[in-house]
């Protein structure tokens, strides 16, 4: 485990959509090599954090910074963020129409890398990546996410991740709607990317998933705040006790913490 | 390398629209006494006919009053000489080669045909590629049959005009059970302004014929006016298939009224692409009307729009026999103040049972002055059919273009790519690949200098 400085740094973070508060102060430090899980209920702020951190258009950050490598990227358009090595794996991949996975990729690593790769070595490369993830090579000519299944979709994310080699991958709920099976795939190709220079922020509802992508970090968000951080031993214990009881403990817990 | 008779006889220019106007034209050519009966016909259908308005439903929406007819020349030698493709000038050449292998070719220049070649083998089993006054005299066994029925004087004002002015034009034939293997075009480029040209194609395939059939239309820009009314009358026999493709790419200083019927006859396969992205003032009609039954009929189109361009494109799926499907979709970009009509009719006749049929409009505005209207017209006339359609307009979606720049594209280049993209699934079902590549080198043209607006 990486030592130095945090490289990702989120301070005080305030976000609006359309004038409303989402999120209300989001405090996050990730260092090299760390996976870090944001959880929390539905509506409490994690896919607005997810969109923020990449630069959507429509997501207001109004206080706070986000440092990255020690920047504030906040006003950052997303390509300039993917060229740092961010990378958002969404929880509604788009489907491109007329513009096959392949050619998708492609044109995204060039981008990202900036840097010319002939036709020949990067089909290699996405073959290569395809097999390693178990995704049928027959992908590759298809146009993106066209008429894919929900769990295509996510698996295209993973491989879109594997081909783009980030330096950190948020990945937006990569596991919702997504049966047992689908959801290990993932994990699994999740973890076969990996590598001790990479940093991930998993932001998911629901624990399954962290059994294959094993957090160093838990944390709890609700309201637009991360309420509770820990180690991997916060989400079993979410997993045991469910979000209505961890919380009320949480708030019990905050207040007894303004009383003294 | 045979020469036309309209090219023998030079022909002194012509101006306004009338009777002896017509009937120099017809001199000129030799015409048989048949083909000037057509003529007749079709001028009195034309004289009986009164001028479209804007008030008429199909002309709502496209106001065509700039056309000065009178002030055009209505017959304009090529004016150059062309034994072959390789005496071309660069830019018709440029036009021609796509880098796809070709059969057989006929290139008209203004109103004359100046070349055809036919490959030798397809010419041993017995298939026809020549100029339109050539074949009434040649082949008049072939072409009578369907001269002037496909699109009638009946059919309207212009498509009537055009019976009386036709000049030019090139008959193409396919014998029983013969495979054209490879495709076969057509060029029409007009090289001067203030004229009008009638250029025509009539494509016979046989019965259980296969053969492709690529039409283009382009010109350079030029300053003064110029009018194209064309007709093309394509006849499927039983069993047939045919593949035609349409390529539009006139001078910004063309109005375009236009007629296409495509008529199929008893398991008949039509495949039609459609590709508009020329013209000023373009109206183009195209009738796939499936006279067989277990006919399956494909049609692709679409339109790319800027500066003040108007582009009205109607399609009618007419249905007169059971058991047929038919499936198209037309995809229009419009940037600029551009403008853009789409009408789709499907026509199920009285007794059409067990059609299937399928229309899809879809239209991207690139700028918030551009405008464009999309009308579905369903009539059917008949139980035990499936009919859907669908139609959508809208601008570059924000999510889209923030998921491709969150893979590292800037705004432009994400916005581009979901434009060609939007294209592809038209442009991907053209028959050849150099053809392919020549219209996605177009729309990439056609995008030059836009950006996406906030």
């Amino acid at each position: 485990m990486a030592t130095e400085q945090p490289f990702f740094q989120i301070d005080d973070l305030h976000v609006e959509i359309e004038e409303n508060q989402i999120l209300r102060g989001v405090d996050l430090s990730v260092k090299r090599g760390e996976i870090h899980a944001i959880m929390g209920p539905n509506g409490s702020g994690k896919s607005t954090l997810a969109h923020t951190l990449m630069g959507h258009p429509s997501y207001e950050a109004t206080a706070g910074q986000v440092l990255y490598n020690g920047e504030d990227i906040l006003e950052r358009d997303p390509n300039d963020r993917a060229k740092l090595g961010i990378f958002l794996a969404f929880q509604y991949p788009l489907a491109i129409p007329g513009v096959s996975t392949l050619n998708f990729l492609r044109t995204s690593l060039k981008a990202v890398k900036q840097e010319e790769i002939s036709a020949r070595e990067f089909r290699r490369h996405l073959l290569d990546k395809m097999d390693m993830l178990k995704i049928n090579r027959e992908f590759a000519g298809r146009y993106l996410n066209d008429g894919f299944s929900g769990g295509e979709k996510k698996r295209m994310e993973i491989l879109q991740m594997a081909v783009l080699e980030p330096q950190l991958a948020i990945l937006d709920e990569i596991d919702s709607g997504l049966d047992i099976d689908a959801i290990r795939a993932v994990g699994e190709g999740i973890s076969s990317i990996m590598h001790p220079d990479m940093s991930i922020v998993i932001i998911t509802h629901y624990p399954r998933i962290l059994h294959y992508v094993k957090p160093d970090y838990v944390h709890i968000m609700v309201d637009g705040e991360i309420r509770q951080s820990g180690g991997f031993e916060l989400a079993e214990e979410l997993e045991a006790k469910g979000y209505d009881v961890l919380l009320k403990e949480v708030m019990v817990a905050s207040t007894q913490t303004q009383q003294a | 390398m045979s020469q036309s008779s309209v090219e023998q006889v030079p022909l002194t220019a012509l101006q306004g629209v009338t009777a002896a106007a017509w009937e120099q034209i017809s001199q000129a050519c030799a015409e048989p006494a048949w083909v000037r009966d057509l003529r007749q016909e079709a001028w009195q259908a034309y004289v009986d006919t009164p001028m479209p308005t804007l008030q008429d439903e199909d002309w709502r929406r496209t106001d065509y009053r700039e056309l000065a007819l009178d002030d055009l020349l209505l017959y304009m030698p090529a004016g150059l000489d062309a034994a072959s493709e390789a005496d071309l000038p660069a830019a018709l050449r440029s036009s021609l080669d796509s880098g796809d292998e070709w059969g057989g070719l006929a290139v008209q220049v203004n109103s004359e045909v100046v070349c055809t070649r036919l490959d030798e083998s397809l010419r041993a089993q017995g298939v026809i590629l020549a100029p339109l006054a050539e074949a009434v005299n040649a082949h008049p066994e072939l072409v009578r049959p369907h001269l002037g029925q496909i699109v009638a004087p009946a059919d309207g004002k212009f498509p009537a005009l055009h019976g009386a002015f036709r000049a030019g034009g090139v008959f193409c034939y396919v014998p029983p059970d013969t495979a054209v293997e490879l495709p076969i075009q057509m060029l029409n480029w007009m090289s001067a302004e203030n004229i009008a040209v009638f250029p025509h194609v009539l494509l016979v395939a046989d019965q259980g014929s296969q053969v492709t059939f690529v039409e283009r239309y382009a010109s350079q820009t030029l300053q003064a006016p110029a009018f194209s009314c064309p007709a093309t009358e394509v006849v499927v026999k039983d069993g047939a298939q045919v593949r035609h493709v349409t390529i539009q790419d006139w001078g910004d200083h063309v109005i375009e009224l236009g007629y296409q019927r495509l008529r199929v006859a008893n398991d008949g396969q039509l495949h039609t692409i459609v590709a508009a992205t020329g013209g000023k003032l373009v109206k183009n009609y195209v009738d796939n009307s499936f006279v067989g039954s277990g006919v399956e009929g494909f049609h692709r189109g679409f339109f790319f729009t800027d500066g003040v361009q108007h582009m009205d494109y109607k399609t009618v799926q007419d249905h007169l026999a059971p058991y047929s499907t038919s499936d198209l979709l037309i995809k229009g970009a419009l940037r600029d103040r551009s403008r853009a009509v789409f009408t789709g009719v499907i026509n199920v006749r009285k007794g059409s049972k067990r059609t299937d049929a399928y229309q899809e409009n879809r239209n991207l505005l690139l700028s918030k002055r551009a405008r464009s209207d999309s009308i579905p017209i369903l009539e059917i006339d008949n139980d035990d059919v499936r009919c859907t359609h669908g139609s959508a307009t809208g601008q570059v979606d924000l999510d889209e273009l923030f998921y491709v720049m969150s893979h590292g594209l800037d705004k432009h280049s994400a916005a581009r790519m979901l434009v060609e993209g939007f294209f592809n699934e038209v442009t991907q079902h053209a028959p050849l690949e150099g053809v392919r590549a020549q219209l996605a080198a177009r729309i990439r043209q056609k995008m030059s200098g836009w950006q996406v607006e906030d």
